[in-house]
């Protein structure tokens, strides 16, 4: 494994390096699913090298973003991060992101964001963390479910769909609920 | 500089300038000292771009133009949100950020048409809760324990105002 910071089963996550931009950049040139509006963009491979360039230039960082790796070849197949971290009342956002299509719905998400969730609550000590996704994307709540997100409510009029403005639904998570939702996705395995 | 459109009952609300970098501790949107040199370099940084959508403002008090706190306003043409930073000093945080709800989110929403106007409050700010609530904002989200007070934590309420024009067409646009 290169540059571990958690190591998983099957997954590990690292920081972001140099050529990460240009695997970013070729997986979103790639992006299939068009709920994924965020990446589903042509973005070019510079734009990614100077969001690299910038990542950990101020620490603490409001952001952290790391590289989903495979532990068996050290293969980039994606990134899951926290953002907006907030110090003072340690909360953070969570995002997620597997940009290999060939490793969807296979489990590697859900284990990395179960190392991100261990690195947010067992490493850097935050208290509580929320996620969002567009209403119909079904795939992203069932995801949040599996790591003990509780549904918290919804944003109106986030984004534009069929020339009508849909809502988000926002989800957070504590400690707690996590702890018992990877035990109970440590069970399922056979842990 | 008060902005006279922006004036409530106790505040008002206007544009930062070079002289608050003397009075950063009541504005400036950390909780960590910040000296006027510093301050003044943040202003520059921040105000590089006169059109830029993610601004900051000061509240000051009507009764004797003393800065009371800041509102951090993000906006593009569709959607704006609004996050208030008392000073650490204030008393009367509440009531102050009551009423710059109520200057505030009628400029957004009803002046500027924004589709949606975000208020972040605190649970334990009854005050801000219930002018939100008499402007007709709805808690749409409720985000257990993210607000962290002095040997405690309280929920944050993600409240949402939405433009009454396009509510009546279902949230269509013309």
């Amino acid at each position: 494994m290169h540059n571990p910071v958690i190591v998983g089963d099957r997954v590990y996550l690292r920081p972001m390096e140099e050529g990460d931009n240009d695997a970013q950049a070729r997986y979103s040139a790639a992006e299939t699913e068009t709920m994924m509006d965020r990446w589903r963009m042509p973005f070019s491979p510079i734009a990614f090298e100077q969001f690299l360039d910038k990542l950990y230039t101020h620490l603490p960082p409001s952001d952290v973003v790391f590289a989903v790796c495979l532990a068996n070849d050290d293969t980039m197949i994606g990134v899951v991060e926290l953002n907006d971290i907030d110090w003072i009342h340690r909360t953070a956002e969570t995002g997620s992101w597997i940009g290999d299509a060939n490793y969807r719905g296979k489990g590697f998400g859900t284990e990395a964001k179960h190392l991100l969730l261990e690195y947010a609550f067992d490493h850097i000590q935050l208290h509580a963390l929320h996620a969002w996704v567009i209403e119909p994307n079904t795939r992203s709540s069932s995801a949040l479910a599996k790591q003990g997100y509780r549904l918290a409510g919804r944003q109106r009029w986030v984004e534009t769909r069929d020339g009508a403005h849909i809502d988000a639904l926002m989800y957070d998570v504590l400690r707690d609920d996590w702890v018992a939702a990877r035990d109970t996705w440590r069970a399922s395995r056979g842990d | 500089m008060r902005a006279v459109y922006l004036t409530g009952d106790l505040i008002y609300v206007r544009a930062l300038t070079k002289e608050d970098a003397k009075q950063a501790a009541a504005w400036f949107p950390e909780p960590f000292p910040i000296d006027p040199v510093r301050a003044e370099r943040y202003l520059k940084e921040t105000h590089s771009d006169v059109w830029d959508r993610k601004r900051r403002l000061v509240i000051a008090r009507v009764a004797d133009h003393t800065i009371a706190g800041s509102v951090s306003m993000r906006a593009n043409r569709v959607h704006a949100a609004l996050a208030f930073t008392m000073a650490p000093t204030a008393t009367d945080a509440d009531e102050l950020e009551a009423d710059a709800i109520r200057v505030l989110v009628p400029w957004l929403r009803d002046e500027a048409e924004h589709a949606t106007v975000m208020v972040d409050i605190a649970s334990d700010r009854p005050v801000s809760i219930a002018a939100a609530e008499e402007l007709g904002l709805i808690a749409g989200a409720r985000l257990r324990e993210h607000v962290a007070r002095g040997g405690y934590r309280v929920d944050l309420l993600m409240y949402q105002a939405l433009n009454p024009r396009l509510v009546e067409r279902g949230g269509r646009h013309a």
